[in-house]
């Protein structure tokens, strides 16, 4: 398959998972019960308030209508006003979708900067101490509830040392070091939570790749294994492991809903669960929505990249 | 079936019925006792069983009724590990929150396989449009990523137990289809398969006498694994409020409470985190043993 055709039928996948992903979040609104009226507008809305939304969402068109309308609206950016802040969600998006990726993009660092070399050591040190306590804690990363960490990193560094400041956001235009500084405990508490599964992951690539027949050859030639390591095998395992790691940076943006909610940061996920709290429904569907159609297009570019990298790989 | 078929069957490539799955899985216990890590694991997991079937014996106190006139409490031999701030017995409550990590053990896991088999093996086995629109359906439930599917789901079910119960089955469903379609997928072509059809068994009965039990340990050990996960997010949807209601004494929802005395009483918050990493540790060790005893290959990946 050449790769304009890989790309096309790539494209042409995304759109039913996208058509599938919008009705999902439109059938949010009709899904919980009592009528979509009601939950939009607050308990004292007049009769007036109640014909003017019913004619501004057009409750009283079919559904599949309804559905169109709605989807032609996001698609021009329109995602409804937040009930509670009265504000085009669009807008309140717009705002806290950069938090969120800084954050993940902090979590992400903090952990490679971790599970690389652990992973890397584990594999060439195989079967060796190194190899078990690296292994031991990425078992322990794995199973170590993250906001829990983060109350106990607030705790140490925050209330204890008094290093960091333990709640709150920064904006970066306005005072970097400020932001920088509120970012740590919160990215480093992302970070701990994925230290595990590439730990692991990383280690068993590196694995994979000192078992091929060239690391052999090269031995056989006398080559050290520090330097059959540094000039070889760590550029071949980087690949799918850089590959997997986009991938769970897609995933992150959706995983930051907890530790937003501990250090207050004012982020998507934290919106989302305002929105939960105060049943602001518009702001729920723009937030999964808006995360959604993130994902499903750094999918897109990483399986593209991934094929231009590699030509030998098929669609599924 | 009878006897002669059955061997045939064997030569075949299946690997044998229920029972003598069973069988193997207790053969499996044995050898998971001679590796010490997946002991380990399975002491620990049993412990946490233990807690959440004798609670009512093992605290020592009411997990609910607060004692107004000893609030945030020091350990003492009245209470093991203090109280907290409405002058609750921090010991009992983390005892009786083992029944929630219980709970979602045995009702997340038989669900997701039971997802798994009617979204994933049936439609698998068969093929054709209904295996190819169902594969689309799970890449748009795929889209919603991390916690995004659950907060979505949650959102339309609301708050409480059982609500969070059932998003963490339709949530973790996606993930159980792809690999029990895939294990399926690779089995229909196996000789077994080929055979049973030949002696003129019907599809369905093939798939739920020879395939589903062929691969039920790749199963089980994936939905062990994945145990710990689940668990770990059923904690984090509870801290945030989601899952059971104060007063229930749910560890999530303890070290939610214990958040706004972090300066005054530490303690309240390091123990329930403490009970959750143990009992998520204990089922990723437990999971690790099964599938290095079960399912060798899986180690491998």
């Amino acid at each position: 398959m050449s790769f304009r055709r890989f790309i096309i039928r790539r494209l042409l996948y995304v759109l039913p998972t996208m058509i599938l992903v919008s009705i999902g979040v439109f059938s949010i609104l009709q899904l919980i019960p009592g009528s979509p009226v009601d939950v939009l507008l607050p308990v004292d809305a007049d009769q007036e308030t109640r014909q003017a939304t019913i004619k501004e969402f057009g409750f009283d068109l079919p559904l599949p209508l309804q559905y169109l309308r709605w989807v032609s609206r996001a698609v021009r950016g329109d995602l409804g006003h937040s009930i509670l802040l009265t504000k085009p969600v669009s807008t309140i998006i717009a705002e806290a979708l950069p938090r969120t990726i800084y954050l993940a993009l902090g979590g992400m660092i903090i952990s490679l900067i971790i599970s690389f070399p652990l992973g890397i050591f584990a594999a060439v040190k195989r079967k060796t101490w190194v190899d078990y306590t690296a292994q031991v804690s990425a078992l322990a990363g794995l199973s170590l509830p993250a906001f829990w960490a983060a109350l106990m990193l607030m705790l140490l560094f925050g209330l204890k040392l008094k290093w960091l400041p333990v709640v709150g956001y920064v904006a970066p235009g306005e005072n970097f070091g400020g932001f920088l500084v509120h970012l740590i405990l919160p990215a480093f508490t992302l970070g701990l939570e994925m230290v595990g599964v590439q730990t692991r992951m990383t280690r068993s690539t590196m694995l994979e790749e000192l078992n091929k027949d060239y690391v052999q050859t090269h031995r056989s030639q006398g080559l050290s294994e520090g330097r059959i390591v540094g000039m070889y095998t760590l550029k071949n395992a980087m690949i799918p492991t850089l590959t997997v790691v986009s991938l769970r940076f897609a995933a992150l943006l959706g995983g930051t809903a907890v530790i937003e909610s501990i250090f207050a940061w004012p982020g998507i996920g934290q919106m989302i669960l305002n929105g939960i709290q105060s049943k602001d429904y518009p702001v729920i569907q723009g937030g999964v929505l808006i995360l959604s159609v993130a994902f499903i297009f750094i999918n897109l570019i990483v399986d593209i990249l991934y094929k231009w990298l590699d030509p030998r790989i098929v669609l599924e | 079936m009878s006897a002669p078929n059955t061997s045939l069957l064997e030569a075949a490539g299946w690997k044998g019925s229920a029972a003598r799955f069973f069988k193997r899985l207790g053969t499996g216990m044995i050898r998971l006792s001679e590796s010490r890590i997946a002991l380990v694991g399975l002491i620990l997991t049993l412990l946490v069983v233990v807690a959440a079937i004798f609670a009512p014996v093992l605290a020592t106190h009411d997990p609910i009724k607060g004692d107004y006139l000893n609030i945030n409490g020091p350990s003492s031999r009245e209470h093991f590990l203090g109280t907290d701030n409405l002058g609750r017995d921090i010991w009992s409550r983390l005892v009786y929150g083992a029944r929630n990590a219980v709970l979602v053990g045995i009702t997340v896991v038989p669900a997701g396989m039971f997802m798994g088999i009617l979204l994933g093996a049936i439609p698998g086995f068969y093929g054709g449009r209904l295996d190819n629109i169902m594969m689309r359906i799970l890449d748009a439930w795929l889209a919603f990523p991390g916690l995004i599917l659950f907060l979505a789901l949650l959102a339309v079910l609301g708050r409480g137990l059982w609500q969070t119960i059932v998003a963490l089955i339709l949530g973790g469903t996606p993930g159980l289809v792809r690999l029990t379609r895939g294990l399926v997928l690779s089995e229909r072509e196996r000789d077994y398969v080929k055979a049973a059809k030949l002696l003129g068994e019907r599809d369905l009965r093939i798939l739920f006498r020879q395939v589903i039990p062929n691969v039920s340990s790749p199963l089980i050990v994936v939905s062990t694994i994945r145990l710990g996960g689940t668990l770990l997010i059923f904690a984090g949807l509870t801290f945030l409020g989601l899952g059971p209601p104060p007063p229930a004494p749910s560890w999530g929802l303890m070290l939610n409470e214990a958040r706004s005395l972090m300066e005054t009483a530490p303690m309240v918050a390091v123990y329930p985190g403490l009970a959750i990493f143990i009992t998520v540790l204990a089922v990723n060790l437990l999971g690790d043993g099964l599938r290095d005893i079960l399912d060798p290959r899986l180690a491998e990946k």
